[in-house]
This record gives C-alpha cells, sequence and structure tokens, in this order.
C-alpha cells in the first residue's frame, strides 16, 4: 500500500481528468475524508476539478474568484482550456502557478492552496487561497520590554514573513523556503540580507536544514535540536526569539533567521554568548540605560550560577572567609535546622522549581493562589518549622531573580543545571571544588560553536567588533555589522 | 579510526603559552624554589635573558619535521613531568586550605577528571579559556589589590638583591627552564595558516616575565620575604592569606591561585598529550589525554615529582635548550630526502 502510495505520489499528471481526480482520491483518502473537496465545473466547455480541504483554503475566494470567474467565464465558441489560458483570462486570484508533480500538488492543497485540474491537460494550476483561521499579531508573551515594539511572531509563516519585511523593507532581504521532514513536510524558511549574510553561514544554515532526515519535524524546538552543532551542550546555540524586531536586528547584523509554520518565534543562527544577554531594551533606551540594564543582567547571570556554590563552599568549608559578624547570623539561623546546607539547598531550588513550573501550567485565574502558596505559606512554614534557614531563602531568592533577569528562556534553563553542578562541586571539595567546576564550565564554554563560530567570541577569541558587548556605547560609535556578516559597512554607511 | 587530533590554532596557543610562563615562573620563584628572597622579581625578569634564544628556536623548528622528534620526546616527558606537579601543587594546596583531612586522590581524581574533559575539548578550548582568563584575571587581581591595599609595604622590597648576585642568577636559570612545559603548547600548533610578518611566540611571551615580577613584587609587599619561607606550605599560607590582611580578604586570591594553577595544568597536559599523538599518529586523541592524565596523576601522587623537579630545575633549560638548538641546527643543514632539491 505504502509502495503504491509513493508511486501515485512520485507520478505526473496525465490529460484525463477522471484519472487524475480518481488519483487523488485515492492519496488524500477522500473516501473517508469529508473535508477533502472536489468541485466539479464547466469552463467554456471544459470540465473543471477545483481541489481544496475545507477549512484550511478561504471559501470566499473559492466560490467568488475561482467557481464564478470559471463559469461565468464565456467564449465566443468552445475552446481547449489549459492552464496558462485559465491562469492568464479566467481565474481572478494573483498568486498562481502551474504544477504538473502530484506530489507538489498535494503538498500545496493540503496546506491551503487550491489546484485546479483541468481535463485534457496535463497541468494543473495552483491558486493561493490559504485562509484558515490563524491568531492575529499580538503582544509578546515571554520577551516583554517597557520600550519599542510591542508584537510577537505568531503562528502562522506568512504572517511572520510579512512582519520581517515590514522590519526590513529591502530588496535584499531574502526568503528562502525549505521544506523539512521526509514523512510529513514542515514549511521552514530562511530569512537573510543576501548582500549582508556570509555566504558560508547561509550554505551551512540550508545544508543543515536539508540534512534533516527525521519523518516528522514538529516546530521549529525540533529544528533546533536537529541543526545544532553540539545538541550535547547544556547552553543552546541558536537563539530563539518571538521578537520581530530582534530577528530583523540580527538579520542586518548578517545572521540567518529560521521561521517555520505553526511557531511563533524565530531560530537566529550563528550567536554568541553575549546575544543571549541581550534585550530589545537595549537598543531602544540610550546608551547609559542600556549599559546600565545590560551590566544588571550580567551580574544577575554570575549570581544566578555561583552564588549557591559559593555560599555552600564558604559555610561548609571555609568559615574563615566570612567577616565574624555574618558568620555569627549565619550560624544562629542555621542553628535549629537539622539539614546540611547541601540539603537544605537543594530542597529550597526543587521546591522554588516546583512553584516556577507549576506557575507556568496552572490557569491565569488562579496564579495569584500559586503566588500566595509558594512564597508566603510555604516559605514562612519552612523557616518556623526550621526546615529551612531564613538566609538561605534569600540567597535562593536572589539567584532565582538573577535567572529570571536573563532574556533567553532556554539558556536560563541550561544555567540552572549549570548552577546545579557548580552546588554540587562546591558540596564536594569546597573553593576547590568550585574553581574546578567553574573551570570546566569555561573552557566548556569557551569550545562550544554556534554555526562554526566560536561561542565566546568576539571576547575569546577576540574579534573585531561594535562596542556593544557587555557595555553598550554611544549608537554612532557602532559602525560595523557582527563580525560574521560578509560585508563590513555600518547601518550609517561608513567602513568598519 | 582517529576520532580526535589533538591541534590549537596560533591564536589560541600563544595567549595559553603566555598564562602558563607566566603563573609556572611566579610558581617557581613564590613557592618551589625555596625560601623566597627580595631578589626574585629581578629573577624573574633576568629569566627573559636565557628564554629568548630557546623561543627564537621554537620559532624556528617546524614540529612535523623527522629531526624535531628528540626535541618532541624531551617536551614531552618534561611538559608530563611538570603537569605532575602542577597537579600536586593544587591537591597540596586544597589540602591546606580546610581539606588536610582528605586524602590526596580524592583530591587529584576530581581534577584530572576536569582536565581531561577539558583537553578531550581539543585545543581552541583551551586557549580561548585562557583568553579568557586574561580578562578576567586583572579584574580579580585589581580587587586583590584594593583589598590589600593598606597592608602593602614598599620597604619589604629592601635589600632589593635580597640575599645577593649568585641566588638571584640561580633563581633566573631555574625559571626561565620552566618556560620549556609552560609554552610546549606552541610548538604543537598547527601553523598552517599562518602568514608571513606575524609577530613570533618570543615577541609575545617576553611579556610573561614582566607579569610574574609584578605578582613578585605584589607578593613582595604584603609579608617580609623570608618571615613565612621555612616550608612550602607556610610559603602558600603567606601567599593565600594575603600576608596580614584579614582573613575573610583572601578569597580572590584563592581564585586567582587555583584558576590560574588548572590553566598551567591544562595547557601542559593538552600540550603532553598532543606531543604524543605527534610521536604516535596512529593513537586517537582522548586516548592520549587519558593516558597522558592517568600518568601525570599517578606521578603527582607517587610524590616522586616533587624531588625530580627539584632535581632537574637547575638543568632543565640548558638540556631542553640544546636539544632545541640542535633539531634547528639540523633541520637547517642541507640534505636529500625530504628537502627538495631546488634549493
Amino acid at each position: 500500500m505504502v509502495d503504491g502510495f509513493s508511486m501515485l505520489q512520485r507520478a505526473a499528471l496525465v490529460p484525463t481528468l477522471n484519472d487524475n481526480v480518481s488519483r487523488f482520491r485515492t492519496l488524500l483518502h477522500a473516501d473517508v475524508n469529508s473535508d477533502a473537496q472536489f468541485r466539479f465545473i464547466e469552463c467554456a466547455g471544459t470540465r473543471l476539478c477545483v481541489l481544496y480541504i475545507e477549512g484550511m483554503a478561504d471559501d470566499r475566494k473559492i466560490s467568488d474568484f475561482i467557481l464564478r470567474a470559471c463559469v461565468e467565464h464565456a467564449t465566443e465558441q468552445p475552446r481547449r482550456i489549459d492552464a496558462a489560458y485559465l491562469m492568464e483570462k479566467v481565474v481572478e486570484i494573483a498568486q498562481c502557478e502551474a504544477e504538473q508533480r502530484v506530489s507538489e500538488i498535494l503538498d500545496s492543497v493540503v496546506t491551503g492552496m487550491t489546484a485546479v485540474l483541468i481535463d485534457g491537460c496535463d497541468e494543473a494550476v495552483m491558486l493561493e487561497t490559504r485562509g484558515y483561521p490563524a491568531r492575529q499579531v499580538n503582544r509578546t508573551t515571554n520577551e516583554s520590554v517597557v520600550i519599542g515594539a510591542q508584537e510577537g511572531f505568531v503562528e502562522s509563516l506568512r504572517t511572520n514573513m510579512t512582519l520581517m519585511r515590514r522590519y526590513v523593507p529591502c530588496s535584499d532581504l531574502i526568503t528562502e523556503c525549505v521544506s523539512v521532514g521526509t514523512q510529513v513536510p514542515a514549511r521552514v524558511t530562511m530569512v537573510y540580507l543576501g548582500n549582508v549574510a556570509d555566504s558560508a553561514v547561509v550554505d551551512a544554515v540550508r545544508r543543515r536544514l536539508k540534512g534533516i532526515d527525521a519523518g516528522t519535524v514538529q516546530g521549529l524546538g525540533a529544528v533546533q535540536q536537529h541543526i545544532e552543532d553540539q545538541p550535547w551542550a547544556l547552553l543552546p546555540q541558536i537563539l530563539q526569539t518571538e521578537r520581530p524586531d530582534r530577528a530583523a536586528s540580527c538579520v542586518m547584523d548578517g545572521q540567518v533567521v529560521v521561521l517555520a509554520e505553526n511557531s511563533p518565534y524565530a531560530l537566529i543562527a550563528p550567536i554568541t554568548l553575549f546575544h543571549q544577554l541581550h534585550a530589545s531594551d537595549d537598543s531602544f533606551s540610550r546608551w547609559q540605560y542600556g549599559t546600565f540594564l545590560r551590566l544588571i543582567r550580567i551580574i544577575g547571570m554570575l549570581i544566578s550560577v555561583f552564588l549557591p556554590g559559593l555560599y555552600i563552599a564558604l559555610t561548609d568549608y571555609h568559615m574563615h572567609l566570612l567577616p565574624l559578624s555574618l558568620l555569627g547570623s549565619i550560624a544562629e539561623a542555621r542553628a535549629n535546622v537539622p539539614f546540611p546546607i547541601l540539603i537544605e539547598i537543594l530542597i529550597m531550588e526543587f521546591s522554588f522549581y516546583l512553584i516556577n513550573e507549576a506557575g507556568t501550567r496552572i490557569p491565569q485565574q488562579i496564579g495569584s493562589a500559586l503566588g500566595i502558596v509558594g512564597a508566603l505559606i510555604l516559605g514562612q512554614a519552612a523557616v518556623s518549622a526550621s526546615i529551612i534557614s531564613p538566609i538561605l531563602i534569600i540567597i535562593v531568592a536572589i539567584t532565582g531573580l538573577g535567572n529570571y533577569a536573563i532574556p533567553d528562556y532556554g539558556f536560563g534553563i541550561g544555567l540552572v543545571i549549570c548552577r546545579l553542578f557548580i552546588i554540587a562541586c562546591s558540596a564536594a571539595f569546597g573553593l576547590y571544588g568550585f574553581c574546578i567546576g567553574a573551570f570546566v564550565l569555561s573552557v566548556s564554554l569557551c569550545g562550544m560553536k554556534s554555526f562554526g563560530f566560536p561561542y565566546m567570541a568576539p571576547v575569546a577569541p577576540p574579534r573585531p567588533h561594535n562596542p556593544d558587548l557587555l557595555v553598550r556605547l554611544p549608537i554612532w560609535l557602532q559602525k560595523r555589522p557582527m563580525y560574521f556578516a560578509a560585508l563590513k559597512v555600518s547601518a550609517h554607511g561608513r567602513r568598519g | 579510526m582517529i576520532v580526535l587530533k589533538l591541534n590549537i590554532s596560533r591564536i589560541a596557543s600563544i595567549p595559553a603559552a603566555f598564562v602558563g610562563a607566566t603563573i609556572r615562573i611566579f610558581l617557581d620563584l613564590a613557592l618551589d624554589g625555596g625560601t623566597i628572597h627580595n631578589g626574585a622579581w629581578i629573577a624573574a625578569l633576568l629569566s627573559a635573558l636565557p628564554s629568548i634564544p630557546y623561543l627564537l628556536c621554537l620559532d624556528a623548528v617546524q614540529s612535523d619535521k623527522r629531526m624535531a622528534i628528540p626535541l618532541r620526546f624531551m617536551l614531552l616527558s618534561v611538559t608530563a613531568l611538570d603537569a605532575a606537579h602542577v597537579l600536586s601543587i593544587c591537591v597540596r594546596a586544597a589540602g591546606c586550605l580546610t581539606l588536610d583531612y582528605v586524602p590526596a586522590h580524592f583530591l587529584a581524581l576530581p581534577l584530572a577528571l576536569a582536565v581531561l574533559w577539558c583537553v578531550w575539548r581539543n585545543g581552541d578550548a583551551v586557549g580561548y579559556a585562557a583568553i579568557l582568563w586574561i580578562r578576567v584575571f586583572p579584574v580579580l587581581l585589581l580587587l586583590v589589590v584594593t583589598l590589600q591595599m593598606r597592608h602593602y609595604n614598599a620597604r619589604w622590597l629592601l635589600p632589593l638583591l635580597g640575599n645577593g648576585f649568585p641566588d638571584i642568577i640561580r633563581s633566573g636559570v631555574r625559571a626561565s627552564g620552566w618556560f620549556i612545559p609552560a609554552t610546549a603548547i606552541y610548538y604543537v600548533t598547527d601553523r598552517s595558516g599562518d602568514k608571513s610578518g606575524r609577530r613570533p611566540l618570543s615577541a609575545w611571551l617576553s611579556f610573561a616575565p614582566a607579569v610574574a615580577a609584578l605578582l613578585l613584587i605584589l607578593r613582595l609587599m604584603m609579608a617580609p620575604a623570608g618571615l613565612y619561607g621555612l616550608t612550602w606550605e607556610a610559603r602558600l599560607d603567606a601567599l593565600l592569606t594575603n600576608g596580614r590582611a584579614p582573613l575573610y580578604l583572601q578569597l580572590p586570591m584563592m581564585l586567582v591561585f587555583f584558576f590560574s594553577a588548572f590553566h598551567l595544568l591544562t595547557c601542559e597536559c593538552f600540550a603532553a598529550s598532543a606531543l604524543l599523538q605527534r610521536l604516535a599518529p596512529a593513537l586517537d586523541g582522548r586516548l592520549c589525554a587519558a593516558v597522558v592524565t592517568v600518568a601525570c596523576t599517578g606521578l603527582s601522587l607517587s610524590g616522586f615529582t616533587v624531588t625530580a623537579v627539584d632535581f632537574i630545575a637547575p638543568w632543565l633549560y640548558v638540556a631542553v635548550a640544546a636539544t632545541a638548538a640542535l633539531s634547528s641546527l639540523l633541520q637547517g643543514a642541507p640534505k636529500g630526502g625530504e628537502r627538495p632539491c631546488n634549493g
């Protein structure tokens, strides 16, 4: 059966309408699929079959601009209609093309396009009639900014491509479509600036996308896992963003953006660690504010990874490194706590992420209740019951806040795992273990690559770059795109 | 089948060699070389003089030539031995802090595993981490200096020559020997993409003794030389506790010490592993790294390295520099075989 299907798909159309229709009926399982529509009409004496999927295609477009146009088309005498004639004289839809291959027609029809099969012609006319319900462009949910554009990507690929076009109104913007997945093909689009992006990078992205040999690829999350340089690494080497303005800014820096149907966000490659610490606000704010916020974020990241490990190393092994008054406070607070500090930290970390995960899944209406239960009741009760020391709650709270300051969600989760690694090292060997953990982490980061570019560049190794890395200097000093761009010309037209 | 070819680009190897050389000279003069004396920083500067001809030789010797095999073997032995010694320094330092009740092999094992993991990430990761450390190190050093500021005493640098010239020269020659294992990473650099006119290693590494001298000056201003100089542990304690500064101020110094030592150790282990792979090209890089790390850990735990390093240190420079010079001369001599005949 599968072989028969494959043969049908690989074949081309024949000039007999009934044969073509029966072939599509088989391929679309029309005997059981009630939404596969085959509408027979006559146009100037030639029989046509309009093929579409109900719900995916816009009924109004089909009836007004295809069916009515065909039926009402009159010629002085009956004539043989072919695809070219139909496109030129009859149908009133802007985007159309002739197609012979059955597999291509089938792929287009299931995504909402309409095929018009013509009796006596071995070509079908494919018409753009996609009109399925989709979410309107709305505010971003995970990457909120105070200043700047508020709209985010949606599930419709077409809308997302339009958003990119709006933000980068340039004839060099290329939107290249790639079909991904062997069994259920997914539409994926690469977006880049033809004269800015390095062709080697574009080729690498294209090659990796085409090299995905999975049967099905569920959205960009799966695409990301298939094309990353090091899938075993803890931190992502491809940036995810739901903000078209951020994606557009990366495109202008010479990076490649990948969009996909049903994915309300974009992938950006290549990237460095520093991209994951930047937020859109930085660009919209004055450089002093942008720099300040970015430094806060970097400190937040360092606190998030290292603070609990350092706390455990100092309080468990190197008490002499703490000022006496602080040591006294800690000892007093922990006097009645029955657990070692490691257990105490793990309980708090686990509770924190339990509340976090529950908060993500819980219906919005009862979200505030979770905050009350988590923060107030549990925290207060744990301290009163001497399960947790108050100082540890402060440590874990600051750590959590540091983690939330990181704009990239995946990067934040990766850092949590790094933090647990540092905690384990510190718990085992104190400051010696802490240093070993941090050292391994730094070498691992330096060994990572994103599409062949070092992850820690332009710091390690040094690369020419804009003064927009850890601190953000004034906009007029930023003269060049990222170092991985092919074109070294600034947004102001000066040579960098 | 070779899964991992251990190599390192030039842009990564020079910072790695720089960090390695600086830290190795500092550790030798501040910890290993017996009683620290006021002239230690002068000895560090002097160590540059004999090192420069060696580094020029290193620039000249092509690592892929057969004539380099004796030098390669010599470098492998010395680098592995020094890596074992640095590992033992780290373990002893960890023990001196608060882990004195933990057996040495429990302290050596995690570090050995960490180093093995880092070497498996290949040379660029090691070199780029050294670049990162070069950026972070001054920040931490500034913190150390700021915290210690009130306790520095310039008068403790006097008398300037310490125990006198013979001691300074002896220490200088000894320190210059440590350039060899610390810069071995440059010897395994992939130079295929080198452009003529680039500054050679020798030019970059002339700064290493200067930085080591600066660190020694800071160390000497913390506490009078010789006051804590009786045992290795006492010297380490004086170094890490910032002399007379309050104990709680020593945290950044401990971070600087451990991270620097780890970088040196990783550079040396990587260099030794890559040299082993050059000597036995059929071996996979992962296996070479594992062999070197296990050997270094074993050597370090045997206690052999302390006496061996003490014994070879004064002769190290002469032995390896002579081998390097010989290799260099033999490469330059006209001969048949590999060398093309077009003159």
